[in-house]
């Protein structure tokens, strides 16, 4: 999956991914410092992050994720609130599909 | 490597009006004008011809979700493309309503983006124009959308006048901005639907005056304003012309070419073959002055060994030598010629010329009974028969004898014969003349 963040926006290439293996790469295509964070959308603590991505670089983030809907925000000041935030629905996988990025 | 008149002129054509010659095609492509005949009607068969694009360990591309695919799938298609010409027109079409995912951030609406311009890259441009006004991907870059009535945004405005249809200054002002930004109000996108649409009233549907005419003008009105200003004509084919050419447009093609483009209305098509069939276009054909642009010399490169793309490593590699597909600097595009051979660009090249010929020859792979001739021809032979001068021929053959004259321990025939192998096809893939077209 491929996310770009710019000031204030969160684009994901997918809104839906099977379960299992995910890479994430966020390119940070703003200005300001970001993130891509990861947590389930019943709440509770994130269960993945790139770390600050710089502007103009690119970050990646390697995950396993269960059946479920994830919020995808970057976590750095209030930058979730002003909308930098998409929903990744992850479904079951189908038995003959490959990992997916 | 020496070649006749004729052979000069049909290279020089499939580098200008394309991404350079196959081996094959200098089998097939006789005669100049068998070759422009090609150019502008490849025949039927497959859209992209030969080996599809691979990562490196062998998996399919996927733009839309791994970073640098997109542009790598560019280049296969470069690389690939059974029509050379409409697919380096879509190129310099790219360069001219220069777009970047850089602010747009959604490859799949740089890739519809990429559809209009293929589309229209040798049809009419007045219909690419109209077209680019309602690109999505333009519609962000040039903040289309969001511009409203009460605070209608300049920018696509101004560029349409200063890049894409007048040049800057030439024939327009300020206030022609302001009121064709009036014009081209009520675009909009909702990005968490991710839809585009046009709201009326955000709409401003007063009277404005733009480059001499009054009326309630609308956003495709601009560009018909645009178009039918004396200053467009020339413009262009200036501009179309500096695409194919680093000299000056002479001054007998320039009226044949705006008198085409005006009697047939804005196509483009007729334009761009007088261009291709001008002897201007030859000059100089022993001593190329044309610098490749990044994409030109490495699908080039990759067109001339018969190679494909193997890996998505080509993605960093142009970002190094300047020109990444998808990824312009700014609206005005990418620079040119002498321009693209920075010392850090040069060295970008060399490296790219070097993953052609990584393991193409093992150490040990070559007798010492070849000789220097056979050692050059071999080169060649691997490199495409590319063009080169005299000196850099006479340079090639020096080096090929002296390389290895002496050296026949078996350890050092096992490693000084390849690399002789290995630094003639580099010089060939990377020296200055592969530089030029």
């Amino acid at each position: 999956m491929l996310a770009y963040a710019s000031e204030y926006r969160l684009n994901a290439s997918r809104r839906r991914a099977p379960a299992g293996r995910l890479v994430a790469q966020l390119v940070n295509s703003g200005q300001d410092d970001h993130d891509l964070t990861v947590r389930r959308a019943s709440g509770g603590a994130p269960v993945g992050s790139t770390g600050i991505v710089h502007a103009g670089k690119l970050g990646v983030l390697r995950l396993t994720l269960k059946p479920g809907r994830y919020v995808l925000y970057c976590s750095i000041s209030d930058h979730e609130a002003r909308g930098m935030r998409a929903v990744l629905v992850v479904e079951k996988r189908k038995a003959t599909r490959a990992a997916h990025r | 490597m020496r070649r006749t008149a004729e052979q000069a002129r049909i290279e020089r054509l499939l580098w200008r009006g394309g991404f350079g010659p196959r081996p094959k095609d200098r089998q097939r492509l006789r005669s100049h004008a068998a070759a422009l005949d090609h150019l502008f009607a490849p025949g039927k068969g497959p859209s992209l011809v030969g080996p599809e694009p691979t990562t490196k360990d062998g998996g399919r591309l996927d733009p839309f979700n791994e970073y640098g695919h997109d542009s790598v799938w560019w280049l296969d298609r470069s690389v690939r493309a059974r029509d050379q010409l409409r697919e380096r027109m879509t190129l310099n079409w790219h360069d001219h309503w220069a777009c970047s995912n850089s602010k747009v951030n959604d490859p799949r609406l740089m890739f519809a983006y990429y559809k209009v311009l293929r589309e229209h890259s040798l049809g009419n441009f007045r219909d690419l124009a109209r077209a680019m006004v309602r690109s999505n991907a333009m519609q962000i870059f040039l903040d289309l959308v969001g511009s409203t009535d009460e605070s209608p945004n300049e920018n696509f405005a101004r560029e349409f006048f200063e890049l894409f249809t007048l040049g800057a200054g030439n024939g327009y002002t300020e206030r022609d901005i302001r009121e064709s930004a009036r014009a081209l109000t009520g675009f909009t996108y909702d990005y968490d639907s991710k839809s585009f649409g046009f709201d009326q009233k955000r709409h401003d549907g007063g009277v404005k005056r733009i480059l001499g005419a009054q009326g309630r003008f609308d956003a495709l009105d601009v560009v018909d304003r645009a178009l039918a200003n004396k200053h467009h004509a020339p413009y262009l084919c200036e501009k179309l012309w500096g695409y194919l050419s680093p000299r000056p447009i002479p001054p007998r093609l320039l009226k044949r070419t705006v008198d085409a483009y005006r009697s047939s209305k804005f196509e483009l098509k007729p334009v761009i073959r007088l261009m291709l069939s001008d002897p201007a276009l030859y000059a100089g054909i022993d001593e190329p002055d044309m610098v490749k642009s990044p994409v030109v010399y490495v699908a080039g490169m990759l067109r001339q060994t018969g190679a494909g793309v193997r890996t998505t490593d080509w993605a960093w590699m142009l970002d190094g030598m300047g020109q990444v597909p998808f990824y312009p600097p700014n609206v005005s595009g990418w620079p040119s010629n002498s321009e693209w051979l920075s010392t850090g660009a040069v060295q970008a090249r060399f490296s790219a010329a070097n993953r052609m010929i990584e393991k193409t020859i093992e150490d040990g792979s070559i007798s010492s009974k070849q000789s220097a001739d056979e050692a050059l021809a071999d080169a060649i032979r691997f490199a495409g028969r590319p063009w080169t001068s005299r000196r850099t021929e006479k340079t090639l053959h020096g080096y090929a004898r002296a390389s290895v004259a002496g050296r026949n321990e078996d350890y050092e025939v096992k490693h000084y014969w390849p690399e002789r192998q290995r630094v003639l096809r580099h010089i060939l893939l990377a020296g200055p003349d592969a530089q030029v077209c």
